[in-house]
């Protein structure tokens, strides 16, 4: 379960000398397995969010809890035990050029020091899975868009974390792929058993998805937090 | 527990070093420069020393009789006296056969040159020599006396080498106190340029840096790369600075030395006597250099 309560997040400007709320008083729960688009235009406070998520960065005020880790009180040598947990596909793949797909995959796996045996039978499993096999060998700048995100995806998979984030992971494809991959990631959380956080700012995309929780941001605050269905267009 | 595979760590390590062929070459040879000139200075302070040691024979006064033959009482006499001088450590006796012997064996290979002299036609004489403890004035007091004729009639010359043993004493100082100094700004310049190199490799890996954390990756397991990149262009820069200092070293020295091994009062050591010690110290001298170097960039610069 994610957790926050009365979560700010301040950063200082030195070059301006002064300060700027990203994040203001956020209470926000999301349950295990739920399937949750994070809205809202630019410096709303999204990208905050998922920094905070994986704590790249500390709250100012309030409290997060993640999995029952309390991302302010966790002790340093705890937070990569912490982040194995969580999944991160990045709106532009940032895949390694020089290794190719199949590496670029097993290199979540090496990072976790898990052994060669376990790399070599479940990074094929899970490119099948993504339908990239047969893009294995190849290298990021060989491979297409919708190819290079599903990359990006396996290797955030391919640890099975408890909870995946996908931040703006249409923002580089093509209408038709952005709907596959929309589809692919919420496919992900269907079972309930892995929590998908989604940031978009692609309000029409997720108007496919009526039934799928949305939380908008405006200025770091919360303005909503419910069904498509429920506030429709004024998502 | 995360078990990492060492050759994958290593494998991760030379990759690092060799993507960062430009860097970690001016590295290299920076460090070489700084590790040359630190054995430099090593060698010469190590040439001192063994130079120093045997200052002690410079705390000795040479006393040379008359020509006139003296008895062996009155000789046994003047030795007893020379003994009983304040601050006299040692006394040393050669007789003219004793003297003309030395000289045979020194021109062993130019016997001509001595053949005509024999114990009837000796033209050496009697040497006292004396070593001494104490001070400067000490040493004085005790050449004032042996030069004194009412007391020691028997000397017709009394040489010392005091002046000589103070500047080369004056002389060391110096030059440790030069190249102490020099060596600790060097190795510091190293340790900053480490540093630096460090910082431009977790700069130019940046986005790969974030990746790791991002995926979960330690703090080891993210710096273990860039330490082992660090020490290897140790380790490099201490085999190429050992082949130019071998070089070098034959070759300086060989000069000054012309092929033997001293020059005049001088003694150089040979490069084979001290070898290991060099090899040791310049190995030691980077790793450590590079060591402290990338820990400080590492823990400054890598976050976890």
């Amino acid at each position: 379960m994610i957790e926050f309560k009365h979560v700010t997040k301040t950063y200082r400007s030195a070059a301006r000398d002064t300060t700027v709320t990203a994040l203001n008083d956020v209470n926000l729960t999301i349950e295990d397995g739920e399937v949750v688009f994070l809205v809202g235009s630019n410096g709303a406070g999204k990208t905050t969010l998922m920094r905070l998520l994986t704590r790249m960065e500390v709250p100012t005020s309030g409290s997060l809890v993640v999995n029952k880790y309390d991302l302010r009180k966790i002790k340093k040598r705890k937070i990569p035990e912490y982040r194995s947990q969580i999944g991160m596909d990045f709106q532009d793949f940032k895949l390694f050029s020089k290794y190719t797909v199949y590496e670029n995959v097993a290199f979540a796996m090496r990072v976790l020091g898990k052994s060669s045996k376990a790399i070599k039978t479940t990074v094929p499993l899970v490119l099948s899975m993504l339908d990239i096999s047969a893009r294995a060998n190849h290298f990021p700048l060989e491979i297409s868009g919708g190819e290079q995100q599903r990359t990006a995806l396996a290797r955030a998979l391919v640890n099975n974390p408890k909870i995946l984030i996908a931040d703006e992971p249409t923002a580089n494809l093509s209408p038709s792929m952005s709907r596959e991959v929309m589809d692919l990631l919420v496919s992900l959380g269907e079972n309930g058993k892995r929590t998908v956080l989604i940031i978009t700012h692609d309000v029409e995309l997720i108007s496919h998805y009526k039934h799928k929780r949305i939380v908008k941001f405006e200025r770091g605050k919360i303005v909503y937090d419910s069904k498509y269905a429920e506030v429709g267009s004024d998502a | 527990m995360r078990k990492y595979s060492f050759s994958y760590l290593m494998s991760r390590s030379f990759k690092g070093f060799s993507r960062n062929g430009l860097m970690s070459a001016a590295s290299v040879l920076i460090l070489t420069s700084c590790l040359l000139v630190s054995g430099s200075f090593g060698l010469i302070i190590y040439n001192l020393y063994v130079n120093l040691h045997s200052l002690n024979e410079l705390n000795e006064i040479v006393c040379m009789c008359n020509y006139e033959k003296i008895p062996d009482e009155q000789l046994d006499d003047l030795y007893n006296r020379l003994a009983a001088l304040p601050n006299v450590t040692e006394v040393k006796f050669t007789s003219r056969k004793q003297a003309l012997e030395n000289m045979r064996e020194k021109y062993a290979q130019h016997p001509q040159v001595l053949e005509r002299f024999n114990e009837e036609n000796n033209p050496f004489f009697e040497i006292y020599t004396i070593s001494y403890s104490g001070t400067d004035k000490d040493a004085v007091n005790l050449l004032f006396t042996l030069r004194n004729k009412t007391e020691f009639p028997e000397f017709r010359n009394v040489e010392d080498k005091l002046e000589t043993a103070n500047t080369l004493e004056r002389l060391k100082n110096t030059i440790l106190l030069i190249f102490g100094s020099f060596m600790i700004v060097l190795l510091f310049i190293s340790v900053v340029i480490i540093m630096n190199t460090v910082r431009m490799a977790i700069s130019s890996r940046s986005e790969e840096i974030e990746i790791m954390r991002y995926i979960g990756a330690t703090g080891w397991f993210i710096s273990f790369p860039f330490m082992i990149e660090s020490l290897f262009t140790g380790l490099i820069s201490a085999v190429i600075a050992f082949v130019l200092q071998f070089i070098t070293y034959n070759y300086l020295f060989g000069l000054l030395a012309s092929g033997g091994s001293s020059v005049g009062i001088i003694t150089i050591v040979p490069f084979g006597e001290i070898w290991y010690y060099v090899a040791l110290g310049f190995i030691a001298l980077s790793f450590l250099t590079c060591y402290i170097g990338a820990k400080i960039s590492l823990s400054k610069h890598i976050k976890v």
